[in-house]
Parts: structure tokens; sequence; C-alpha cells
């Protein structure tokens, strides 16, 4: 009996518990908070636009940035020397700016906190939008996919930051810094263009149409091995690459080392290989930012070393 | 029968009945206590006076405008998503068992887990963003996890009697296609790869409310369901035939249980991505610390599943903050040494 009465006394109890959670739940459903920041700072998840607010000097209106706008900071200042704009600040004060996460799991909490007007986000990080639009954040999405598309978001980002021309001065330096390339090209027939082979990650791996890496090369004056592939990334087999015979060929900082490139079976007779014309690129130099024309030099000087 | 062995066995019911429910009450007070710690913890520190006054609306405003947001809006929802997923998980995963009378199933073992994975990613892929007012990927991710069940229950029914080693290869070889499909996605994906790679990993960062009004009546139903039909459940683990005999019409019992087990994990899975262990690890943890009886192994997996998976949870949001870790990775890490443990301390083989 006794025991029964205790079972009863429980049962009520939970009962009673979960009624006034539920109550609380349905209350707070209808809560409303103060959700509209006034604030004039902002957030940056996407280390493309990291990159120009540095450039067009709005540094200090970030508050937040996520990992990967972090890890380039850390890639060194070397990677930023001689860029456009004001970017000689970013690798010193960008790993002080307060971490929200990975574009792949953001940390809400800490977004929450700061109250940005604004978050510059990718327009591929869909559930990170999502979640950011839910708090009742503004949320800006770029998608850069062309040089031209990185000089307009330049100037949007300087219209929204206040900075409109410190964004055009940097947007006129780059074109300045791109015609100087171009120039060169005049008198450069078809048949001088070298065949160039990018390779990123793995063997095979690399950019095709639709990458602004694929622009660079061709507006550098080069040919890219992966210029008709259907993938934007796709992954070539070793043999095709062997018999395309590139000239040149181009690794990612990340990606492997030219002695690894040289001894791999079969590869001894690419040209590129035999003529010694391997060279590495920092990754942030072939990427939607500024830095691209940094790149662009780059490529420039091994695609033409004698123009 | 005399009168007093009649008294004994109603005795020993009694006592039975009373050990459950302080169990269950015991369990209950635990998932309590611990949804209330992992509203206290997070990157932000927010005093727990200031979390108890947002709570229940006491004196607004004298807390900085961001906090009512923190803790309503983002870690109450994840907290509740990550109770009701572990729960469901735990759930599906002891029904799983009792049907395929086999240890090694768990909620995914009809292929659901690649299902979701493939409308996962072809929302992402797509970049689809909302649609019919939730998410994209959860709704497709649902959507897909409840065809793969069908598909592989339909291809697996033969004549007038569905084998659970047919249905276990069906689930087998319907899940390689469509993990397949999801790394042919994963291959023509560029930029989005890491996002679907995070989301295979599992996680609740992104939990809101939304997602919990979508997925809450469809675990409570399932839950309660297969609570109701736990007795039932007892009778299956004697085999089918023995079941059959005693009165259990096993075809039609084995196919709503496998419809609401997949129910469950369809909605489970798709607000949180494929969070592995708990259902596999947690029902054999119950089975070794209260014994094989359905009628308190399913209640007592289901609250200690929602315990885990908070607490798991919290450590994933705080042991690296700012940055997360996939919480998938934690369940496994954390919880297969202490199952181990478990294991080796009892000694003795695992009671169906």
């Amino acid at each position: 009996m006794k025991r029964a009465k205790i079972s009863y006394l429980l049962i009520i109890f939970v009962v009673v518990c979960g009624g006034l959670t539920s109550a609380l739940l349905i209350t707070q459903f209808f809560h409303s908070g103060n959700r509209n920041s006034q604030s004039e700072y902002v957030i940056s998840i996407a280390a493309g636009c990291t990159e120009i607010i540095y450039a067009i000097g709005a540094g200090d209106k970030l508050v937040g940035v996520d990992q990967s706008s972090i890890n380039y900071a850390k890639a060194g200042e070397v990677a930023f020397q001689g860029a456009p704009g004001k970017l000689s600040d970013y690798p010193k004060e960008v790993p002080n700016k307060t971490n929200v996460g990975t574009t792949s799991a953001l940390n809400l909490e800490v977004i929450t906190a700061l109250g940005p007007s604004k978050v510059f986000s990718w327009a591929w990080a869909t559930s990170a939008n999502t979640a950011l639009e839910n708090l009742g954040i503004e949320v800006i999405k770029i998608n850069p996919q062309s040089i031209a598309d990185v000089l307009n978001l330049t100037r949007t980002v300087g219209g929204l930051l206040g900075k409109p021309t410190e964004a055009e001065e940097v947007c006129c330096e780059i074109e300045a810094r791109i015609t100087n390339i171009t120039d060169k090209l005049e008198n450069v027939t078809a048949e001088e263009k070298p065949l160039v082979y990018y390779e990123l990650a793995a063997l095979g791996k690399t950019v095709g149409p639709g990458t602004i890496t694929n622009e660079m090369i061709f507006t550098a004056g080069g040919v890219n091995l992966a210029a008709n592939e259907t993938l934007r990334y796709p992954t070539l087999a070793s043999e095709y690459i062997v018999a395309k015979n590139p000239d040149i060929i181009v690794v990612v900082s990340y990606g492997a080392s030219i002695a690894e490139i040289k001894s791999r079976a079969g590869w001894g007779s690419i040209r590129a290989v035999q003529n010694n014309q391997i060279y590495q690129i920092e990754s942030g130099w072939a990427t939607a930012s500024p830095r691209l024309v940094l790149g662009l030099e780059q490529f420039s000087k091994w695609f033409f070393p004698d123009l | 029968m005399n009168p007093l062995n009649q008294l004994d066995l109603k005795e020993v019911r009694s006592k039975k009945r009373f050990t459950r429910i302080l169990t269950f009450f015991i369990l209950l007070v635990t998932l309590f206590l611990t949804l209330f710690f992992a509203l206290m913890v997070g990157p932000v520190n927010i005093p727990p006076l200031t979390i108890f006054q947002i709570l229940f609306n006491i004196s607004p405003a004298s807390w900085p405008p961001g906090y009512a947001t923190i803790v309503i809006d983002i870690r109450l929802p994840r907290i509740l998503l990550g109770a009701l997923v572990g729960s469901a998980l735990a759930v599906a995963g002891t029904t799983m068992q009792a049907i395929f009378r086999n240890p090694m199933a768990s909620p995914y073992i009809l292929g659901i887990s690649s299902g979701a994975a493939f409308g996962a990613a072809l929302a992402f892929v797509l970049g689809l963003n909302i649609l019919l007012g939730i998410s994209a990927v959860t709704l497709l991710a649902f959507l897909f996890t409840l065809l793969t069940t069908y598909l592989v229950y339909t291809i697996a029914k033969g004549g007038e009697r569905t084998s659970v080693e047919t249905l276990l290869l069906t689930g087998i070889a319907v899940g390689s296609f469509f993990s397949a499909l999801v790394s042919l996605l994963m291959y023509i994906s560029g930029e989005k790869l890491s996002t679907i790679w995070f989301w295979l990993m599992g996680g609740l960062w992104a939990s809101d409310w939304n997602k919990l009004l979508f997925i809450t009546p469809m675990i409570i139903f399932g839950i309660v369901a297969l609570s109701l039909v736990s007795r039932h459940l007892n009778l299956l683990l004697m085999g089918e035939e023995t079941a059959l005999n005693l009165g259990l019409e096993v075809e039609t019992f084995k196919k709503i249980i496998i419809i609401l087990a997949s129910l469950i994990t369809a909605a489970a899975v798709s607000v949180c991505g494929i969070i592995g262990f708990i259902g596999l690890i947690i029902p054999h943890m119950m089975r070794i610390l209260v014994g094989p009886d359905h009628r308190i192994l399913l209640p007592s997996s289901c609250l200690v599943g929602a315990i885990f998976l908070v607490w798991v949870d919290t450590l994933a949001r705080t042991i690296i903050a700012p940055v997360e870790l996939p919480v998938g990775i934690i369940t496994a890490l954390f919880g297969a040494p202490f199952f181990l443990y478990l294991l080796r301390k009892r000694k003795k083989m695992i009671e169906w």
C-alpha cells in the first residue's frame, strides 16, 4: 500500500512538472526580444569579404570573423605584402578579433552577444544564413565568381560601410595593375601562350571553367588545361595530364611539394618538369579577394618571364 | 494455485511496478537537472540568476539585449532538440534491436542514414533555402528518410512473410546506393563540400523553434506509441514463431514498429544530421543496467538517450569554444569507453 501511495505521488509530481514546463515554453514562444540592433559594427564569416573590409580600411568596424579569416591571417605577413589597399593591417589585427566559429557550424551565441548590424556571409552557406536570419540578423550574401565580381563587391562593401572613396581607390589600383599585365600580352600570339596545369590538394584535382583561378590564368595569358571540363573543380587522370604535356605546373601552397610532383611516375616527360617550370602559389592569392592581383602578377612572371 | 502463492505473485508484481516507476522518476529528475545545467553553460558567460530572470521574464531590460535571444532562441531550442533527438534515437535503436533480434541493429540499419544524407546533400547542392516554411535541408532529409524506408520495406517484402534477414540485406544495399549518390553530390559540390561534410557528422548548432515545432509532435507520438506496445516487443524476443503462437499478429506488428521507429529516426536525423552511436549503444547500456524487459527498457533508454545527448552537445559547444566540434565525434569518443567499462564490469552476457 505504501509503495502504491509513493507511486501515485511520483506520477502526480511528474504531471505537475510537465504541465509547468509546457506552460513556460508556451509563454516563451510569444516572448519578443529586442532584436533590431542599431550597432554600426559588422561580422564577416566570408574570408574574402574580411579581406575586402580591411583593404578599404574599415577593419575597425569588424567585431567578429570566422575561423578561416583568422587562418588566412596566420598564413603570414608575406602573403599580404604588396596587396592593394590597406591589407597590411590584416595579419596583425584579425587574429585578435572575436572568433565566431566556422561557416559550417557558426557560434550563434557569440554572434548574438556581439550584436552586429550585418553579417557578411557566402551565398552558398545556406544553413548558416538561415540560422542568422532566424535570429533577426541582416545577412549580406556574397558570391564572387569572377574578377569583375570582386571589384563590384569591393564597391558594394565600401558603400555599406561608409567608405565609398576608399573602395574606389582599391578598385582603381587593382584595375591599373591588371591593365599592366594585359598590356604586355598585346603582341603575344596564341601559340606562345603556355598550357598551364593548376593543381589543388590532390593529384589531378584542378580548377575548371567558372572558377576565379581559371579566369586568372586566362587573364595572365595562359591556357588552363581544364578550361573546357564540365565540372568547376574536376579531377583529371594522371595519364591525361601527361598526354596534354603542360608547359607550366602551378601547385597551391597546401598541395603537393615540387619534389613530389617531379617524382610522380611518368611525369618526367612533361615539359614543365623537364624545364623546371613548377611553381607553388600562396592559396590566398588565387581566390576571390583583392589579393588576386598578387596572384595575377605572379602568374604573369611565370608565364612570360621575358616580358 | 493456492491463495498464498497468488498473494506472492501480486506482491512481486507490485514491487516490480514500483521499481519501474522509481527508475523512471529518478531518470526524469536527472533529465530536468541536465536541461537546467545545459541552459547555464555556453560560450557566452551569462550569470545563472539572469538566466532565471530571462526564463520567467522577471524585470526585463535589466540585462543586455542579446542575452534574451541567446537563452530563449539559441540555447533553449538547442537543448530541447538535443533531448528529443537523443530520446528518439535511443528508442528507435531499442525497438530495431528487438525487431531484428540483432545486437548490431541501430536506427540506421535500414539504410535510413544514407537516404537522409542524400536528401540533405541535394538541398545543399541545389542551394535550396526554405521550403514550406522550414529549412529545405530538414525537409528533404526527412522525406528521403521515409522514402528509403518505404523502398527497403517494399523491396524486401516477399509473399506473406517479410524475413528479417532480407530486410537487413535490402537495407544495406539501398543504403550503399544512396551513399554512392551522396559521394557523387559531394564530388560536384565545390565550395559546399565542407557544409555537407559537417552535416554528415551531425550537430545541433542550427537549432531553432521551427525545427522543434516540426519534430516534436512526430517524436512524442512515436515514442508514446512504441511505449504502449513495449509489452509485445518482449514477446517478439522469444522468436517470431513463439510470438505468433502467443497470439501476436507478427507481420502487422513488425510493420507498425518499423514505420514508427523510422518516423522518429527520420524526424531526429532531419534536424541534426547523422548522430551515430546513441541508437546503438544506449539500448545496450540500459539492458545492462535495468534488464531486458521492454516495459522499463524502452522508457529508460528514452530518458538516458536524452540526458546523454544533452550532455554531449554541451561539451560539443563548449570544449573548444567558440569553434564547435561535431557532436557525433564526442558521442563515440566519450560513450564508447564508458560502454566498454560497463561491459567489462558486468562480465556477463547481455540478456535479451
